[in-house]
């Protein structure tokens, strides 16, 4: 079996480096080892386990234009063989891993800016630019994508509209649904599908969106339209104690349906509160935090934070002033290092994104807590959250379950984590809650999406993977499918 | 296990294995863009092997040599975890475990004998210059490898320099290893050997002052030789030839003259000299006193500028990942549309030069040196000089 094996997996990568190329097809097995880790907890917990059962790809490739993945694809359809599209590889499901072998696609060497254009402000990009020197090349120029995520340094504009991503900045510029005008795609069969250059159209639906979001399920992102704008003449920000969550949340809702547009508005929970107080403000309190922050120009940035200012003294808060929401502005991304970060700990956690109508969402935040809080007590389980995407029709909660004394058998761990995530998602949903992973769904949350959107949808989602990708090459096992 | 429990790297790993935060800025992996080229790779790779749960393979050794320890990652890191710092004692492991990849064994093989990565003895003998070993001098004039077997016009234009400060300077016969590059390597041992025989012979000498133009050499005898234990150097005045000559501008003991009308200048920072040392003002001072204008700084400049690729000998232990972050740094400067390039390192200006040339472009790479040189004033210094 094993001779055979190699020899298989000696024809496939041979034919690979006929497309690609001997430099970009690479077998080492370090790199294998690295790529097979991402953000997810599963991953880093089996990584230092023991990762010799987990499946892994034969080669990965990094394609340098489009002409090599029309070939390839035609390659890997007639073949059959799993093609798992990877950004900066840095989500939390588990979504850019084989799972299922194949090939990785790393698109990281497809990484030019195409064109800038000053007058309808957009930029072409091909989709492995890292965002961090997108944003770069577009600063220096007076322009911003306003798309700041977290992994704002590490991931890719393919891997952001592969998982329709969010940003900090999202309540004012949207998700990556919304920042992207035109796509350019691969399809399992090797064509290409080019949407319209234009992304409000009466031409039929807009067929681009099939790709947002769709974690290479259908296809490689090859081309991306983003929209950008002029560097904010103005930020201002406000930041308040407010007495509980319910009163934050009711001021949330005020402020997006007065017709104000914060770009920035984060309403911690009582537990995320005295972290930040005892560690920003240096002073104890009870209550929940809110920061709202405004960008723009001056006139309308000043007009907003006043009004902004006056809905939110309606509620008994206390100011808090902006001094430090500008050194949490400045510093946005320090809590994604270790020490800070939960990466370097071997504590099981897991975020839980999720979004609902304001009418739901409190009732969501509740079900959730109480289920991590009294389920699993025996455990220790912790729960923390924040609310930091904002609409006029509702808002997401971005809750953390965390469990720092993780069962030493393996099967009861894995167990364990199953088990809370069931429990917690369950509960959302029950409660109006739609799970809203914007790092992917991945392997990690593939089994709640039947779920959420019930057997008879969910079949289209099928029919429409089995008209696009009748072999089941691409990305096979993500997004439930 | 590697590395024993509360030792610095055990936290290094433990820190860096899982964070992804710093790999946009590693010059390796943005010429590789393999995440076995990275702080994170590296530190994952490395912690399944100390936690007994993989063995050393030619693989993994081959990418604990193919990072140029410029200390970009460390540099950005909020809190600095200094994933060099773990390289390095890495690489001292595979050392004393023989697990080095050949053409490590061979350079360094090469430093010990030789004095130089080059494996060959002699110095350019196209070369006059001034040397000695028996002489006492005011001022030594240390060169440094690369420039000796490579760059002699970096020598040829810092002779005319010194020259015209009219200093007493000699250079030793045969230069020999500062012992940086066998450190890197992961040869302490050997590095302070070398560095020891290096210091007796400059004692010789008797300096008062000690001028480089070779950052490896200045960070050597600066701070790594106190950090060995070696301090015959101790009593010395060590510059880097930049902070030498703009301490002498400043001093009012060298005038420049000046050209407004020169092409767009760039400056890459040397890693051992901008990092390293914190040497980031005097370079800029003298382009902008010969040019009148400071140079177009690229993109990622002073603490955040990239490695050219020469570090760490990677253009002799991987010379086609040294030229590609070459490459790198060369498509940075024609960004700013740079015509030259001026460094203040024999090293950066070779594999700089050797990345334009295989880009086909036109930017020229010059040394700080070359640049100084031409704009050396000879009716006010000599009038200054003669006081």
């Amino acid at each position: 079996m094993q001779k055979i094996g190699e020899k298989y997996k000696e024809s496939v990568v041979n034919e690979l480096k006929k497309i690609f190329g001997e430099e970009d097809v690479v077998t080492d097995q370090s790199e294998i080892d690295c790529q097979k880790v991402d953000v997810w907890w599963f991953t880093r917990y089996r990584m230092f386990q023991s990762c010799k059962d987990l499946p892994q790809p034969l080669a990965i490739v990094f394609p340098r234009n489009k002409g090599q993945l029309v070939s390839f694809m035609k390659y890997c359809n007639t073949n059959k063989i799993p093609v798992v599209p990877r950004g900066g590889g840095a989500g939390d499901c588990g979504g850019s891993l084989a799972f299922e072998g194949g090939i990785v696609v790393d698109t990281k060497k497809m990484d030019k800016i195409l064109k800038i254009n000053e007058k309808s402000l957009t930029v072409r990009v091909q989709p492995g630019v890292l965002q961090k020197h997108l944003e770069e090349y577009l600063n220096r120029r007076g322009y911003t994508m306003n798309h700041f995520p977290a992994s704002f340094y590490t991931s890719t504009i393919g891997g952001f509209v592969s998982t329709n991503g969010t940003g900090i900045l999202s309540s004012k510029y949207g998700k990556l649904i919304d920042m992207v005008h035109q796509l350019e795609v691969v399809l399992p069969d090797g064509k290409i599908f080019k949407s319209l250059p234009v992304s409000r159209h009466s031409t039929g639906p807009d067929f681009s969106k099939l790709f947002i979001g769709a974690e290479g399920i259908f296809g490689i992102i090859t081309e991306v339209l983003c929209k950008i704008y002029y560097l904010p003449e103005k930020r201002t920000f406000l930041s308040f104690l407010l007495p509980n969550l319910k009163d934050g949340i009711e001021v949330g809702r005020k402020i997006m349906m007065s017709g104000l547009l914060p770009c920035i508005m984060r309403f911690y929970d009582e537990q995320d509160t005295s972290h930040i107080l005892k560690n920003q403000y240096k002073m104890k309190g009870k209550g929940c935090f809110l920061m709202v922050g405004f960008d723009g120009l001056k006139e309308v940035v000043d007009i907003q934070t006043e009004l902004a200012y006056k809905i939110i003294s309606e509620t008994k808060g206390k100011e808090l002033g902006d001094k430090q929401a500008w050194v949490w502005w400045n510093n946005r991304l320090k809590s994604y290092y270790p020490p800070l970060d939960y990466v370097c700990e071997p504590w099981m956690t897991a975020v839980m994104d999720t979004i609902a109508p304001y009418e739901d969402i409190e009732n969501v935040y509740w079900a959730m807590k109480s289920t991590v809080e009294n389920k699993f007590k025996e455990y220790g389980a912790l729960f923390h959250a924040h609310f930091s995407h904002w609409y006029d029709w509702g808002t997401s909660i971005y809750p953390t379950f965390l469990i720092k004394n993780v069962p030493k058998d393996y099967s009861k761990a894995i167990k364990l984590y199953e088990n809370i995530l069931d429990a917690c998602i369950n509960a959302a949903v029950k409660n109006g809650g739609v799970v809203n992973e914007h790092h992917a769904i991945g392997l990690r949350l593939g089994r709640f999406m039947e779920e959420c959107y019930g057997k008879e949808s969910f079949e289209l989602i099928k029919k429409i993977k089995r008209a696009l990708d009748p072999n089941n090459i691409m990305n096979p096992g993500k997004l439930g499918l | 296990m590697i590395f024993d429990q509360n030792t610095k790297e055990k936290e290094i790993l433990k820190m860096c294995r899982c964070c992804f935060m710093c790999r946009h800025a590693c010059p390796v992996f943005l010429a590789t863009k393999m995440d076995a080229d990275t702080p994170r790779g590296h530190a994952l790779l490395i912690s399944r092997i100390d936690e007994g749960l993989s063995k050393w393979t030619a693989d993994v050794v081959d990418k604990i040599y193919r990072c140029s320890q410029c200390g970009l990652c460390r540099e950005l890191c909020e809190f600095h975890w200094e994933e060099d710092t773990l390289i390095q004692s890495v690489r001292e492991i595979l050392v004393k475990l023989s697990l080095q990849p050949y053409k490590v064994k061979d350079i360094a093989y090469s430093l010990i004998e030789h004095g130089t990565v080059y494996n060959e003895s002699k110095t350019n003998p196209g070369l006059k210059r001034k040397t000695t070993d028996q002489i006492s001098s005011d001022v030594l004039y240390f060169a440094d490898d690369v420039a000796l077997c490579k760059q002699p016009e970096i020598i040829e234009n810092t002779k005319k320099i010194l020259n015209f400060l009219m200093l007493n300077w000699v250079m030793l016969e045969k230069e020999g290893s500062t012992g940086i590059e066998l450190f890197e390597l992961g040869y302490p041992d050997e590095a302070k050997i070398a560095a020891g025989n290096l210091v007796e012979r400059i004692k010789k000498i008797g300096p008062k002052v000690i001028i480089t133009g070779s950052p490896h050499a200045y960070k050597a005898f600066k701070k790594l030789y106190p950090q060995w234990g070696i301090d015959g150097l101790s009593n010395i005045e060590i510059y880097h030839i930049v902070e030498y000559l703009d301490k002498k501008i400043k001093d009012g003991e060298l005038k420049l003259t000046q050209n407004s009308n020169h092409s767009m200048i760039s400056y890459h920072d040397p890693c051992h000299l901008g990092r390293g040392m914190g040497v980031y003002d005097a370079p800029r001072n003298l382009i902008k006193t010969v040019t009148g204008e400071p140079p177009v700084e690229l993109i990622h400049n002073k603490n955040e500028a990239e490695c050219c690729g020469a570090g760490s000998v990677m253009y002799l232990t991987n010379p086609d990942i040294s030229n590609k972050v070459a490459q790198n740094r060369v498509a940075s400067a024609l960004q700013e549309k740079a015509e030259i390039v001026v460094t203040a390192c024999p090293n950066c200006k070779m594999v700089l030069m050797n990345a334009a040339t295989k880009m086909g472009c036109n930017l020229r790479i010059i040394d700080i040196v070359e640049l100084i040189s031409s704009h050396l004033d000879d009716n006010i210094n000599l009038k200054f000089n003669k006081k």
